[in-house]
């Protein structure tokens, strides 16, 4: 990786902690607390868009997975994992969220409600398919076994969006938020996607790494690895025709 | 600030960033692996 390449990836990170601080500032200082719930309403800026990301995450898996099961190129498997395992991370943070929140508004840690039941499902599902991967020998396999189960775990998805709607549920399915709220809201959209999405890129480099043998006398590296990361702190890992 | 407000960002932030340093971590060591084995073939870092 360049020196310029590792400013601009020092700088993405910089600036997206800088970003998460000012979110905080426009939270605790701007945003009115809300009238029934009063200051624990203040979650939701966290607890929303880290659900939509987890959304996008499992949706990237779900499409990377029928490319592959496709092309059959191996990127696309390494980006279906990276993605799968960053919608864990952030499938946990709304669920700890989520369980907060609902000990401050409802008096209890958990309820057995149809969307907190999808949303734990969604969470025990990626976490067995990132099992399921580490358990299953040869790549080729792995990816195959990888796809078709990343498939039919979104369909979980679809479900939790649509529970709270559709079922008679104690979380909310929508709700009405004044302009300023509106307002927060969108600004802590900008971090978090940032985040998420600068987590499923740098695991995805992270998983291409691993896909090249570690004594290029065993093995050539796949022929469709594109030039390599990426990261802060990284020197340099460029391949070259098949060659470390 | 109400406590459960601090609770859900604390362990909410902690869990992203907590992930973020994991792999910028699992990055270096990566790197370090790669300069390595191109010291080790005779190349250059």
């Amino acid at each position: 990786m360049s020196g310029t390449q590792s400013k601009l990836v020092r700088n993405f990170w910089i600036a997206l902690a800088l970003l998460f601080a000012a979110d905080l500032v426009l939270i605790v200082h701007y945003t009115p607390d809300e009238r029934s719930m009063g200051a624990i309403q203040k979650i939701f800026y966290l607890h929303l868009p880290v659900a939509i990301n987890t959304f996008l995450a499992c949706l990237t898996a779900f499409v990377a997975s029928i490319a592959y099961l496709w092309q059959r190129k191996s990127w696309w498997d390494d980006l279906a994992a990276a993605a799968a395992r960053v919608a864990v991370q952030l499938c946990a943070v709304v669920l700890a969220t989520g369980m907060i929140w609902g000990r401050a508004a409802w008096g209890v840690w958990w309820t057995w409600s149809p969307r907190l039941t999808f949303s734990l499902i969604l969470f025990l599902l990626y976490v067995v398919y990132l099992v399921v991967r580490s358990s299953v020998e040869g790549r080729e396999r792995r990816a195959v076994i990888g796809s078709v189960y990343a498939i039919i775990a979104f369909l979980d998805v679809p479900l939790v969006w649509l529970s709270a709607r559709l079922l008679p549920d104690i979380h909310p399915g929508s709700v009405q938020l004044e302009p300023a709220m509106k307002l927060t809201l969108a600004a802590s959209f900008v971090p978090v996607t940032l985040l998420a999405a600068g987590l499923v890129f740098t695991r995805f480099v992270l998983n291409r790494t691993d896909s090249v043998p570690r004594n290029s006398a065993q093995a050539n590296p796949p022929r469709d690895i594109p030039t390599m990361p990426l990261i802060a702190g990284v020197k340099a890992i460029r391949y070259t025709d098949g060659a470390l | 600030m109400n406590d459960y407000v601090i609770a859900a960002y604390a362990i909410g932030l902690l869990l992203l960033w907590g992930y973020a340093a994991s792999m910028w971590l699992e990055c270096r060591a990566v790197a370090r692996r790669h300069v390595h084995v191109r010291k080790t073939e005779g190349g250059q870092p």
